[in-house]
């Protein structure tokens, strides 16, 4: 069973989007994504957009169970997958449209994103998340 | 299971600009009756819709397996529907169909949306990698 991590700015992102109407059901769609997904399965999903030895970086498209418009109008997800420690961190979190909607990341907002991965990593404040239906955080 | 080969993605790919290139045509040659042209260019909304989103689909299940040369062929096939929809939309507004056909424009843009999304990711992921990931993982 992989195990599932975030970064403070998903976490706030996740924290706005569930007080809006047009995204409250975005936790349960975040865990419908994964939920009852192998790690294997997890680090074969497309879109990987790199690879390196034993972990994928990883970009999926989600539906929006708040709209029901399909994946062009649902989320995109950024995602980290180590195989061999068996963890995915969620990097980033965004609906494609609405008031919190983007087109994308530019290269710099990746590679902030990315910086705070490390940074979080290394000082041990990435939070564990259970995949049921809330995407609650795990009691430390 | 069999995943279409790149060939099979570019031939969709095609047939998707053909059937925009139709549906551009055929408001440009406009037609004797109003309602016509509104029910022609619906539909031709609809299909561009349908075939931009299987492209869009299809590109997404087999991006894992893309090399750097298949995602420069895509692209180039890919890029003239940007074109293509550009000029659709600009042609529905100077004729003053635009309030008519709101449904399928909107439905229609967000598809055209969601390939050049696709299409960056073709590029900065595949065909142009410039930022060294293993690097900025692991530094």
């Amino acid at each position: 069973m992989p195990t599932f991590y975030t970064i403070s700015t998903v976490r706030n992102d996740i924290d706005r989007y569930q007080k809006n109407d047009s995204y409250s059901n975005c936790c349960s769609d975040l865990c419908s994504f994964f939920k009852d997904k192998s790690i294997e399965e997890i680090f074969d999903q497309p879109q990987i957009l790199y690879q390196g030895i034993g972990f994928r970086y990883i970009k999926s498209r989600l539906d929006n169970s708040n709209n029901a418009k399909g994946k062009s109008n649902g989320y995109r997800l950024y995602y980290y997958v180590d195989k061999t420690k068996g963890t995915i961190t969620i990097l980033g979190f965004y609906p494609k449209t609405g008031r919190f909607g983007k087109p994308g990341l530019t290269k710099q907002e990746e590679k902030n994103m990315i910086e705070e991965y490390k940074a979080s990593y290394r000082s041990g404040t990435l939070m564990e998340h259970e995949i049921g239906e809330a995407f609650s955080l795990v009691e430390q | 299971m069999s995943y279409p080969t790149c060939e099979d993605d570019i031939k969709m790919i095609e047939i998707t600009v053909s059937s925009i290139e139709n549906t551009e045509r055929s408001i440009t040659k406009g037609s004797d009756e109003h309602l016509d042209l509104i029910l022609d260019t619906r539909e031709g909304l609809s299909k561009g819709t349908m075939l931009i989103r299987n492209v869009v689909d299809d590109i997404e299940r087999n991006f894992n397996n893309y090399t750097p040369e298949k995602a420069k062929n895509l692209l180039a096939k890919i890029f003239p529907v940007f074109g293509l929809a550009k000029s659709i939309n600009s042609l529905i507004e100077n004729l003053g169909l635009s309030h008519e056909l709101t449904t399928q424009l909107i439905s229609f843009n967000d598809e055209v949306r969601e390939l050049l999304e696709m299409a960056n990711d073709l590029s900065r992921y595949k065909a142009n990698i410039s930022t060294d990931y293993n690097s900025l993982f692991h530094d």
